[in-house]
């Protein structure tokens, strides 16, 4: 038994078997390697972005595919432990998927478009707040009241900055005063408050602005309590108060990035409408 | 003799077989290292992908770095590879790729 079987060892045929058996190895062993490369190769190319972001009590999920490889969602994982199940079309390269949740949603399982069974589970970014900026070179404008017309050519400014100017006084509100007790009287103006970058960009805010009317040495006095302006009223800009007919400049200090030359034409603008000869703040009646 | 001139050959194709392993090893490998690197190539620029705010002519508008833009609504949009919306009038909420995960 021994004899024919080192003869099957040895010979031509066992030579023939041995190369048989060496070659099925290293054809299994290679493409048990390639099917692992291949998974793991389709697998890196799996590039999705899953974020959320709280709204409306509940979680707004988005999901993107950053990638070129395409990619089903498949189960949304929940921090109470739970799982939504979903099934989206393929998405292709910058498309989203979004859904609303109860729960935040914490993971998300997706699996390639063309290999269905390579799938990854990506965590869920979550969100952070941030002040939206103005440009840079901002000026505010405070504009309680547009009842009067304005020849703004008497200022000097150039056409870019008479339309940013003139577009502040769009807006119409009234005040609301009150006559209280030892010839104090109490207005509450709305507000509105445009902001304007030189670039052209432009976000209105409102809001309730209380003045106190005090005569003192034959003179209304005009008394501001507290105006609770948006973030951007700070160093570096101006804030141009109109009262009804009445405009008054109000300069916040730092004004260093502003040109001088708009600096003056606004400050002229300030002494023009809110001068001796004007009443400084005439509330209707 | 003949055990001889077979162990020869049998070494010989033994050798080729080897070295057709290691480039097969080796082709087969490199599609899924360029992968590898591709994806950390990824991974670090989703890192630092960010979103700012401002102001426009037309109202609060979003911009991330890639030079996308898009306008802030109430409700949540797409920004690039972000997510945002105007929670009020100076803030907006938020969520990129650059931000921490939630679980």
């Amino acid at each position: 038994m021994s004899q024919i079987l080192e003869e099957v060892l040895t010979s031509a045929v066992g030579f023939i078997i041995a190369m048989v058996i060496l070659t099925t190895a290293i054809g299994i062993g290679l493409y048990g390697y390639w099917a692992y490369a291949n998974h793991v190769t389709l697998q890196n190319y799996l590039w999705p972005i899953a974020e959320v972001v709280p709204y409306k009590g509940g979680y707004y999920l988005g999901v993107v595919n950053t990638g070129y490889e395409p990619f089903v969602v498949k189960q949304i994982y929940l921090s109470g432990g739970s799982t939504i199940s979903v099934n989206t079309k393929p998405l292709t390269h910058n498309q989203w998927f979004a859904e609303t949740t109860n729960q935040l949603p914490v993971a998300v399982r997706v699996c390639s478009a063309v290999e269905p069974g390579i799938c990854i589970v990506v965590p869920v970014h979550g969100w952070s707040m941030a002040v939206i900026k103005p440009p840079q070179h901002a000026v505010l404008v405070v504009v309680l009241d547009n009842s009067c017309t304005f020849n703004l050519t008497k200022l000097n400014l150039t056409k870019d900055e008479e339309d940013l100017v003139l577009q502040a006084f769009h807006y119409s509100t009234r005040c609301n005063c009150t006559a209280i007790h030892n010839n104090l009287t109490t207005c509450t103006c709305p507000w509105r408050l445009v902001w304007y970058g030189w670039s052209g960009g432009s976000v209105c805010y409102g809001g309730n602005l209380t003045f106190l009317i005090q005569p003192t040495h034959g003179e209304v006095r005009f008394i501001k309590h507290a105006l609770e302006g948006p973030n951007e009223t700070k160093p570096n800009t101006i804030v141009i108060f109109n009262t009804d007919c009445t405009y008054w400049l109000h300069r916040l200090e730092n004004l260093t990035k502003l040109p001088q030359t708009l600096l003056q034409q606004y400050a002229l603008w300030g002494q023009l409408y809110s001068g001796p000869d004007q009443p400084l703040l005439q509330c209707p009646s | 003799m003949r055990n001889r001139g077979t162990s020869s050959v049998f070494t010989a194709v033994i050798m080729a077989l080897t070295i057709a392993a290691v480039i097969a090893a080796i082709a087969v490998s490199w599609p899924m290292m360029k992968s590898g690197f591709d994806k950390n190539t990824w991974s670090g620029s989703m890192s630092l992908y960010k979103v700012g705010f401002t102001y426009t002519k037309s109202g609060a508008y979003a911009y991330t770095q890639n030079g996308v833009s898009a306008p802030l609504n109430d409700t949540p949009g797409f920004v690039g590879y972000c997510m945002a919306y105007r929670y009020n009038a100076t803030t907006a909420i938020y969520s990129c790729p650059s931000n921490q995960p939630t679980g």
